[in-house]
């Protein structure tokens, strides 16, 4: 017995605060109550965040690059809270591969079970809200497979969110690639844009690609993703930070990025052309269209102008800090 | 470490041979501490254990994935790891952890900075002889440090420890583990993280993301937020800072950000030079230069340190010099591209502008000057049969 006090007396003494890390709570009342309501059901854009855990991130993210060119794919914990999934913890599936996935679900069904069980058993009681995959290269967007993969989930699992994770740009870009999605139900026809118009990345779809991805990119929307870490993560992401400043002194993004932003100065350079046989004369393309293409070449160039600078800035600095003197 | 005032009996005092090569992995520690805010706001009860997956390959380890355990409570109050759960959940890992194969190389636990106490015995003897992993290691989370690790510069909370079975005497250690010789052994460790790890810690570490409720629990049943929900969820997300006075769009955030890692990496630079020139400027002068210096100086100077120091002094005019010529012009070509990028971005934002500019002006022409446009489309129009209303003649549509 003396020892259970010992235990929770050091427990007690923690660098937690109740309001600032009010995502780590989960009522399961209150999920259930949630759950009868289901108010997506009345709106398809229902959902427009997710908002992931630091350890979920990691947990995927590192899945994502450790498949290397092959998709990999696990199941997303957590619980909803208004507009928003938040993601508390995620785990990978035995599964591997795109045209497998189909089948190897029911395989990978029985794992669930098993891990969410035991999950239950040790006080983590969220249930599946998603799953991720991830494009090796390819960036984030649902391919035929996924939309119908994901259409399913909704009917029979909702509510449940689509994340996909580009590891390789991941890598090339020097940030976490990441896209989260719902799907419209099948006779949903969403107004204006297509699906993937409004992501705030921006996406070059490989040409092998490019059918799979025009062929769907109206059955689907895209979310705002954003993490989230506690006050504790936050203490020691400093010390750890510590540990690893070196590389963001040296890293030299320019050349390490060189290949993607060859791509995507590629990619702007098909927009502004795009753009230019819309508005040249005979051209059928209604205004409205010109201007969200007009809007897009505008945010491409932005992009890759911001990630040049950032890349530029690393470049100068290393330059003033470590140029030896004229001597 | 600082020696604390009472030596702790289960701490062995023997130094090791050779102290095995710790590589600590983030997740490892992000996981103990998620686990650690979702157990104290949820209310449970009792300890906090888990196990460490990684590699071991000599005395090479990677303590590279946790995963949090069940523990059962012994009629004398005694910890120990849930025997079933520990071997299923790790069964399950170990199917998805499979390239390379992890292993478990350890546990962790929360603990003293003073080192492992009598309540950590039994889960570490668990292991060690009936689970059989002999050479489990031990990862003791200091919450009371946590707090600290800022002004502790920067050293993390955490302290690895190996076992060994000493012959020495154990006559003042109480309970039930009195008559086993096993001591623990700090080990040193580093933190390594994967390429795509470091990106994402690096992301997480970043972003100004805390963990504040969403609001809108019950209202946003109502908000049909699909049209303008963009904006507001960034700004929720953004969360604490005050409203539009201080509201830097998503380009500048990222900007200040990276710009701020670089002064701290800087900063960095410069604390740890400065250290170098301190413990420098404390050696004792000299005999050589200054005869009257005795010769075995108090305390006398580490060799080891002042030749690595050298070496490093040695290498710097190799860093820079050499191509000096071909790394000017590559810098050139890289500010050009830049700057032109720049440009390109400045006209490509003025874009849609210009077009709305073309429309407006086409109105204007069409107003001031109908005879000839206005004229020309009617006939056309009423060649084809069409309706009434022009929308918008003129150069741009
Ligand atoms: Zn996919």
């Amino acid at each position: 017995m003396e020892s259970l006090t010992t235990w929770e007396l050091e427990n007690a003494i923690g660098l937690v605060d109740p309001i600032r890390d009010a995502l780590y709570t989960y009522s399961a009342s209150q999920q259930r109550a949630i759950n009868d309501q289901k108010p997506w059901r009345t709106n398809p854009h229902y959902f427009q965040n997710v908002r992931i855990s630091a350890v979920a991130l990691l947990k995927m993210v590192t899945h994502a690059r450790a498949g290397g060119a092959i998709e990999v794919m696990g199941l997303m914990q957590g619980h909803v809270q208004g507009d928003t999934f938040v993601v508390t913890d995620a785990f990978r599936l035995p599964v591997e591969g795109t045209e497998t996935r189909v089948n190897a679900q029911d395989d990978a069904n029985e794992y669930m079970v098993k891990y969410l069980e035991l999950a239950r058993e040790n006080n983590q009681p969220e249930n599946v809200v998603g799953w991720y995959h991830s494009h090796p290269g390819y960036g984030c967007w649902l391919s035929g497979i996924d939309v119908s993969t994901q259409a399913l989930q909704q009917q029979f699992q909702d509510p449940f969110v689509a994340v996909v994770i580009d590891p390789d740009r991941t890598i090339s870009a020097g940030k976490v690639e990441i896209g989260a999605f719902r799907t419209f139900p099948e006779d949903y026809k969403p107004a204006g844009e297509a699906g993937t118009s409004d992501a705030d990345g921006f996406q070059t779809i490989p040409v092998d690609k490019m059918q799979d991805f025009g062929a769907h990119s109206e059955r689907y929307y895209s979310l705002d993703v954003s993490h989230f870490k506690s006050s504790l993560d936050s203490a020691l992401l400093v010390a750890l930070w510590n540990k690893y400043w070196i590389g963001t002194l040296s890293a030299n993004p320019l050349a390490a990025n060189r290949d993607f932003s060859n791509r995507q100065m590629k990619e702007l350079a098909r927009l502004i052309s795009d753009a230019e046989t819309a508005h040249g004369s005979g051209s059928k393309v209604p205004g409205r269209t010109l201007d969200a293409k007009l809007e897009k070449i505008a945010k491409t160039s932005r992009m890759v102008a911001v990630e040049e600078r950032a890349g530029m800035v690393a470049t100068l600095v290393k330059e003033r800090v470590f140029r030896a003197p004229e001597i | 470490m600082a020696a604390p005032a009472p030596p702790n009996p289960l701490l062995t005092s023997s130094t090791a041979d050779s102290s095995p090569a710790v590589q600590l992995h983030p997740l490892v520690i992000l996981n103990i501490s998620d686990y650690i805010t979702r157990h104290k706001l949820r209310g449970q009860k009792g300890p906090l254990v888990g196990a460490i997956l990684g590699l071991q390959n000599g005395r090479e380890i990677t303590m590279e994935v946790p995963f949090d355990c069940k523990y059962v409570e012994r009629e004398d109050g005694s910890i120990l790891l849930d025997e079933v759960f520990f071997k299923e959940r790790l069964e399950q890992y170990q199917t998805v952890f499979k390239s390379p194969q992890l292993e478990l190389v350890g546990w962790f636990t929360t603990g003293q900075p003073s080192g492992p106490e009598q309540r950590h015995l039994p889960i570490q003897l668990q292991l060690q002889t009936d689970l059989g992993y002999e050479s489990a290691m031990l990862l003791l989370f200091h919450i009371a440090l946590a707090s600290q690790t800022a002004e502790a510069g920067g050293k993390l909370p955490l302290t690895l420890y190996e076992t060994i079975w000493t012959n020495e005497g154990s006559m003042d250690i109480e309970g039930p583990e009195r008559n086993q010789p096993l001591r623990f052994r700090e080990v040193p460790h580093t933190v390594e993280a994967s390429d795509a790890e470091m990106i994402a810690v690096d992301f997480v570490a970043r972003g100004g993301g805390n963990a504040t409720a969403v609001e809108s629990e019950t209202t946003s049943a109502e908000t049909k937020s699909n049209e303008n929900g963009k904006g507001k969820g960034k700004a929720k997300v953004e969360g604490t800072e005050e409203k539009d006075e201080l509201y830097l769009n998503h380009e500048e955030e990222e900007h200040i950000a990276g710009l701020q890692a670089k002064a701290n990496a800087v900063r960095m630079l410069q604390t740890r030079i400065d250290l170098l020139l301190s413990y420098l400027s404390s050696q004792p002068p000299s005999y050589l230069d200054d005869a009257t210096t005795p010769m075995s100086a108090e305390p006398p100077p580490n060799h080891e340190i002042l030749r690595s120091i050298n070496a490093l002094v040695a290498r710097l005019p190799h860093l820079s010099a050499a191509n000096s010529i071909v790394l000017e012009r590559e810098i050139k070509e890289a500010k050009t591209d830049a700057q032109l990028l720049e440009l390109i971005a400045t006209l490509t934002d003025v874009l849609p502008d210009i077009r709305e500019l073309g429309q407006h002006w086409a109105q204007a022409q069409a107003r001031t000057a109908p005879v000839p446009t206005l004229g020309t489309l009617r006939v056309d129009k009423r060649e084809f049969g069409e309706g009434e209303a022009i929308e918008a003649g003129g150069p741009l549509r």
